[in-house]
């Protein structure tokens, strides 16, 4: 049989740095962008010996769409859209970081209905991210169940959530101001029957798959990180509060009403994958805690200030931090007094989350850094935004 | 915290600012060639790097980088500009190593080199593309002066108030007068 010439492939640009080692038995493993626990198209070479990991590096951009040079081609009110699509999956998170931005250049008041309206969908939007983190955690992980049980409570948030919004996933719900559409008179009822319903539903799932040996064995001591390392790497959110640090930007830097609420930051010390997986958890609590706060006396009058059509923000610049399902989402506007911003910078919190995972993969197995990985959340739009 | 930063800095152009109006509250300029030792000192303050930015401006490339402490609001941004026509500035990879994809981003966007940088290659975009799609125009280019408000100008020592607009050249005369004064 002839040989077969490895050296006539096509060289694939990104595996450069990963030629065969010294030793023989190393071997280089692609492992995605179609593998289905890197959740959309994040693919991480890998380096193994025999299964333990010598060396990983995520190789990015499968969906990178450029949302920064858009933000420069269209005028403020044309990009608002975009923020949707940055992270799918906490599209309300990316709308108020940009809105917030925009609002802190133009000065722009928003009406205390707004802000309520505001918190009370971006928590529910929180809830729906949270469970389906949670549903495909466990698939990761080889349960196939919880998923299920997961999307049934979803659904009935995503019906909330398009009743007021007119969609179900890439929200694009706040405009500079307030927001588009005041809420359905049902909506606090409806958002206090959900709460209600999620916390008689958290005891079991408590039973069924937080107590489970096995979900255990495959989190704890797995992927320990402390607070200084993330720190460096810049990980926030539930990978920051997971090794031990409570901090939030709600409570940190409070934006909007959530100064009035009173809500628990929870946090856990361990630093390992179950810990991140207890924080967001208990912050399935913690936003129904706000959620019934911010509808129960939801305030009267308008859900939006008058906001001129074309915006030109006077020159200058500003920055928004908003706790988004995976961490802190920074937006920076530069204006030039224009119709267009000058700059928009986006601050991904998976991207800093991500990049911790080289540091924490190191010389574990194989199964366990896709512990690890599941753990920390990805969206990978917003990472590649 | 500032008073430490500052000294330990030696002469820098630092700006307060409004966190209700910019959501920062310190702006501080130095030199491209001190960003490592700006950012030693942070790190030994415990800040936490959010984010680094570059914007593409008519006095050059501008590197922000973002900082703040766990706690509180305490926004810190530190600036260094450089050249168009040689732009690289060290790495701070070595101090913080979660900079190390964001300058990779920002030699995506912008084609900044950083130097000492451990793996400099396209992050974001594809292998093989050619350019870098932040970079603007001469024409689209906005000084310094027509994207900052007056104010901040003044605290920065960057223009006089009645100066229009400040020439590259006086802009390092009047910063240095400014910290000597301090």
């Amino acid at each position: 049989m002839q040989a077969f010439d490895t050296a006539q492939l096509p060289r694939d640009p990104s595996s450069v740095r990963f030629e065969p080692g010294p030793t023989e038995d190393k071997l280089i493993l692609s492992m995605g962008p179609q593998h289905p626990s890197t959740h959309g198209v994040l693919r991480i070479l890998l380096e193994l010996d025999g299964e333990y990991i010598v060396r990983a590096e995520p190789v990015l951009g499968y969906i990178h769409r450029m949302h920064e040079w858009m933000a420069e081609q269209k005028t403020y009110f044309q990009f608002m859209p975009n923020m949707g699509r940055v992270d799918y999956l906490h599209a309300m998170a990316w709308n108020w970081a940009y809105a917030g931005a925009v609002e802190r250049l133009a000065g722009i008041e928003v009406p205390e209905r707004g802000e309520h309206i505001r918190v009370a969908v971006t928590e529910l939007n929180r809830i729906s991210s949270h469970l389906l983190w949670w549903g495909a955690y466990l698939l990761d992980l080889g349960a196939f169940t919880p998923i299920m049980y997961a999307f049934d409570d979803r659904e009935i948030l995503l019906d909330i959530l398009q009743a007021v919004t007119g969609s179900r996933l890439t929200y694009s719900y706040f405009t500079f101001g307030g927001v588009y559409n005041d809420v359905p008179d049902d909506f606090a009822s409806r958002c206090l029957a959900f709460t209600k319903h999620l916390r008689s539903r958290l005891p079991m799932y408590r039973d069924l798959v937080t107590d489970n040996v096995i979900l255990r064995g495959r989190c704890e001591g797995i992927g320990e990180m402390d607070v200084d390392l993330a720190r460096r790497y810049g990980a926030t959110g539930p990978v920051l509060r997971g090794s031990g640090a409570p901090v939030d930007t709600r409570r940190a830097e409070p934006y909007s009403v959530y100064g009035k609420f009173d809500f628990r930051i929870p946090a856990y010390s361990q630093g390992d994958a179950m810990a991140r997986y207890m924080v967001r958890m208990d912050e399935l609590e913690t936003s129904c805690d706000i959620i019934d706060q911010a509808v129960s006396n939801l305030p009267d009058g308008p859900c939006s200030a008058k906001a001129p059509k074309t915006l030109k923000p006077p020159k200058g610049e500003a920055c928004y931090a908003v706790e988004g399902a995976r961490g802190k989402i920074l937006v920076h506007v530069r204006s030039d007094g224009g119709p267009k911003p000058y700059r928009v910078k986006l601050r991904a919190p998976g991207f800093s989350n991500l990049s911790v995972f080289c540091e924490l993969a190191r010389g574990t197995l194989l199964a366990d850094a896709v512990s690890i990985l599941g753990s920390l959340d990805l969206v990978i739009p917003e990472i590649d935004r | 915290m500032i008073p430490a930063f500052v000294a330990k800095m030696g002469p820098v152009c630092s700006a307060p600012m409004d966190h209700a109006k910019t959501g920062m509250t310190l702006s501080v300029t130095v030199e491209a060639a001190k960003v490592v030792q700006a950012m030693e000192v942070l790190d030994a303050e415990g800040y936490l790097l959010e984010d680094v930015m570059a914007s593409d401006l008519q006095d050059g490339f501008e590197i922000t980088y973002h900082l703040s402490l766990l706690d509180g609001a305490n926004r810190l941004v530190v600036r260094a500009m450089i050249p168009h026509d040689a732009p690289s500035l060290p790495t701070i990879s070595g101090v913080y190593p979660g900079a190390d994809w964001h300058e990779r981003e920002c030699f995506d966007f912008y084609g900044i080199r950083f130097e000492g940088h451990p793996n400099l290659h396209y992050l974001l975009l594809p292998e093989d593309f050619e350019g870098h799609p932040l970079v603007k125009a001469d024409k689209a280019r906005k000084s310094l002066a027509d994207l900052m408000p007056l104010g901040y100008l003044v605290d920065c020592g960057l223009a006089e108030p009645e100066a229009e607009k400040p020439k590259p050249a006086a802009v390092k005369a009047v910063k240095t007068a400014k910290t000597e004064d301090a």
